[in-house]
């Protein structure tokens, strides 16, 4: 099995260099310190490329995770998730394994790591200019299939592993009481690799298929909303422009505060 | 025979015993013009293409945007149209007639959900995936649909003469149609046939020798056939295919190297065998057809199988005819694959040769192939049906060269595996498993080049 490796992504970057800065020039009025958990749902669907941009196929991907909200300083906030994913990666076709193998079997479970970094940058009024980044890494379970109808006993196993990174800024508006709507636009990247490996009799094979979302802007719109003090609802909703069409996604999550 | 009157020909009964050194016996049959036709020889082939079509795209089998839908038959149109509205579906298109309806997928909606959404709405009757279509590879070639039933067994009856006229059995053939739909090889995988030489004027193969080869019974570089058995050989490996006339070869656009290793009566010897397949090694084989053989364990007849081994071709050698032993070379089971003969209805051939050598089979009765025109005589087409593991090994050489097409990456022992382990085991009911008479079973092509669909 050849290693995996995951480059660096200029979205992660982003997002780093976004909370880093945050965190010199967060405002006062927050109370630090304060923790909270809840549960979410993510869902994505997005066109990824892959053998050089020559194919395209659809990944769809839902995620259920538990979340900590960390309120780190006044203004900045890192949300740590993990969870269980679903990559779909339907559509994919391998070449390269000694028996060829196209994927059309759904959904693969996978382990879902996430972290997100919020900061409040600057507030003008009712309106405040944040900055928003995000990561998200999905760790496929192997999952294997066997191979009927060959003169031997064969199986191939597969594991999804994915990633996003965004980064960009945020306007929120305060001035509706518990609900505060927000609009981000995120520079954002999406790659993954989708591993088979092939057992028949004595042939082995082993074809890793690296995918690319097509476009790199995310413009979502959002909402947290107080239901009650220790109590948050969080919902967004946002959209992947790219040349020819748009991506989706959405995430709900629910809080308790601390 | 009304299909050859029709087709202009008639069938010379002949049948003619040829031996080649004492290791492959063949029969054969002729074809010949019919005089009224006033046609003996056939028309140059046409220009080969240039397209590269090598291997099919790598592309899914349907799309993953839109489902083809329809409805129940009290839905108009416009409730229709509401419906997959109200589910989101976009770029809505009625196909008249039959009230199916194509609609491209809701945002963030992957295809297996939309088809389940579908599927539990009481007024939709069918929902399903919008899947590719594609050209069928179905050869052009005259003889392909009434005699080359080795690469498509449709069943009835194999018309060959009014004395013989054996019934097929539908199926029993290598898959050829559908692997050629994945590839049909390239002109950079190169068969090298050692044999009686090729007749390099030949139609079906003028466009398919990469060089005039090399000739070890006379020791120059013209390995024109003088027999006739490299040439029949040859074409069932890698004929010119989808040209219009003649028959096809397994692999359409593959090359074909001649090396001549034995002489007009088909005799020769070990040294030239190895020298022609060191030869042929060294001058770009990718794969190497020895429809051929001797009796007698030699360790430099293996080491010059060893070599081509490590120089990365796939040696493909006859079993041998009418033994119960498998011919050398093929018996050498770590380089070579030994290939037995099945007949029209995957029966194994009597006189097809075994021992535990034996990797394959591959049709090898009563098949059709090209031969010089001297040799088929003047008024004859030169094309000719003969029997024998002869036949059948430059069928698992053109399936070699095939995935060799598809997938040059792959080494020589995992060509040799993919050819054994998607065989068909037809002779399970009596040697389940592998067995001595057709080792894992009749080649399947299909099985070979055709991907699986991984599905839940």
């Amino acid at each position: 099995m050849r290693p995996r490796t995951i480059g660096l992504p200029p979205g992660l970057v982003l997002a780093l260099v976004l909370g880093i800065a945050a965190a010199g020039t967060a405002g006062a009025a927050d109370p630090s310190g304060s923790i909270s958990v809840g549960l979410g749902f993510d869902h994505l669907s997005r066109t990824v490329t892959w053998d050089d941009k020559t194919h395209e196929s659809k990944l769809a991907a839902g995620a259920f995770t538990i979340r900590g909200e960390f309120r780190l300083k006044p203004g900045l906030t890192l949300e740590l998730g993990a969870g269980l994913s679903m990559p779909n990666f339907d559509g994919l076709v391998f070449r390269g394994l000694p028996i060829s193998v196209d994927y059309e079997a759904g959904a693969a479970n996978g382990v879902l790591l996430g972290a997100a970094v919020r900061a409040r940058l600057a507030k003008m009024g009712a309106f405040e200019i944040g900055a928003d980044g995000r990561f998200v890494y999905s760790l496929g379970l192997s999952k294997t299939w066997a191979l009927t109808g060959f003169a031997v006993d064969g199986t191939v196993k597969g594991s999804p592993t994915w990633f996003e990174a965004c980064g960009g800024p945020r306007i929120s508006y305060t001035g509706a009481g518990r609900f505060v709507p927000y609009i981000t636009v995120m520079a954002d990247w999406l790659s993954g690799t989708f591993t088979l490996d092939q057992t028949l009799g004595d042939l082995t094979g082993h074809e890793a298929k690296k995918v690319q979302a097509k476009g790199f802007l995310a413009a979502s719109l959002g909402a947290d909303y107080e239901v009650l003090t220790a109590l948050l609802l969080r919902g967004e909703a946002g959209i992947l422009p790219y040349s020819g069409g748009a991506d989706f996604r959405a995430s709900l999550g629910l809080f308790y505060r601390f | 025979m009304k299909r050859c009157g029709r087709m202009g020909f008639r069938l010379l009964s002949a049948v003619l015993a040829v031996w080649l050194t004492g290791f492959v016996s063949l029969d054969f049959a002729q074809l010949r013009g019919q005089k009224r036709n006033g046609r003996s020889t056939l028309r140059g082939a046409q220009t080969p293409r240039t397209v590269d079509r090598a291997r099919r795209p790598a592309i899914s089998r349907r799309a993953t945007d839109r489902v083809l839908v329809r409805f129940r038959a009290d839905i108009t149109a416009e409730n229709a149209e509401a419906i997959l509205l109200t589910y989101q579906f976009g770029k809505i298109r009625r196909i008249g007639g039959i009230g199916v309806y194509r609609a491209q997928l809701p945002p963030a909606v992957p295809l297996r959900q939309a088809l389940a959404i579908l599927r539990q709405t009481p007024d939709v009757e069918y929902a399903g995936p919008d899947h590719r279509t594609r050209l069928f590879a179905v050869p052009n070639d005259t003889y392909f649909q009434s005699y080359q039933y080795n690469l498509r067994n449709r069943g009835g009856v194999l018309d060959i003469s009014p004395d013989i006229q054996p019934q097929m059995t539908a199926g029993a053939d290598i898959k050829a149609v559908p692997a050629w739909d994945e590839t049909q090889g390239d002109a950079a995988t190169v068969i090298a046939i050692l044999d009686t030489g090729i007749d390099m004027s030949h139609v079906e193969l003028q466009n398919k020798v990469v060089s005039t080869g090399r000739d070890f019974i006379n020791g120059d570089m013209d390995a024109t056939d003088d027999n006739s058995h490299g040439t029949w050989v040859a074409g069932i490996a890698a004929a010119e295919t989808n040209n219009g006339e003649g028959v096809a070869g397994v692999a359409w656009n593959s090359k074909l190297l001649p090396v001549k290793v034995m002489d007009a009566d088909g005799a020769g010897y070990y040294d030239e065998l190895i020298d022609g397949i060191i030869w042929a090694a060294d001058n770009g084989a990718t794969v190497i057809n020895i429809s051929a053989g001797g009796d007698a364990d030699d360790p430099a007849l293996k080491a010059a199988c060893k070599y081509a081994y490590d120089k990365g071709a796939v040696i493909v050698a006859a079993a041998g005819n009418d033994t119960s032993y498998v011919f050398f070379p093929a018996a050498y089971d770590e380089y070579v694959l030994a290939v037995a003969a099945t007949d029209y209805n995957d029966e194994r051939w009597v006189f097809s040769s075994y021992g535990p050598q034996v990797d394959v089979a591959a049709p090898g009765v009563w098949i059709l192939g090209p031969v010089p025109q001297w040799f088929a005589g003047t008024g004859y087409l030169p094309y000719i049906f003969g029997s024998g593991t002869s036949a059948a090994a430059p069928h698992v050489a053109g399936l070699a060269a095939l995935i060799k097409s598809a997938k040059p990456w792959l080494r020589v022992n995992q060509v040799m595996d993919i050819i054994r382990y998607t065989a068909d085991d037809v002779n399970r009911t009596a040697y389940p498993g592998v067995d001595d008479y057709v080792g894992y079973g009749r080649i399947n092509m299909e099985r070979a080049l055709v991907p699986v669909i991984l599905s839940r």
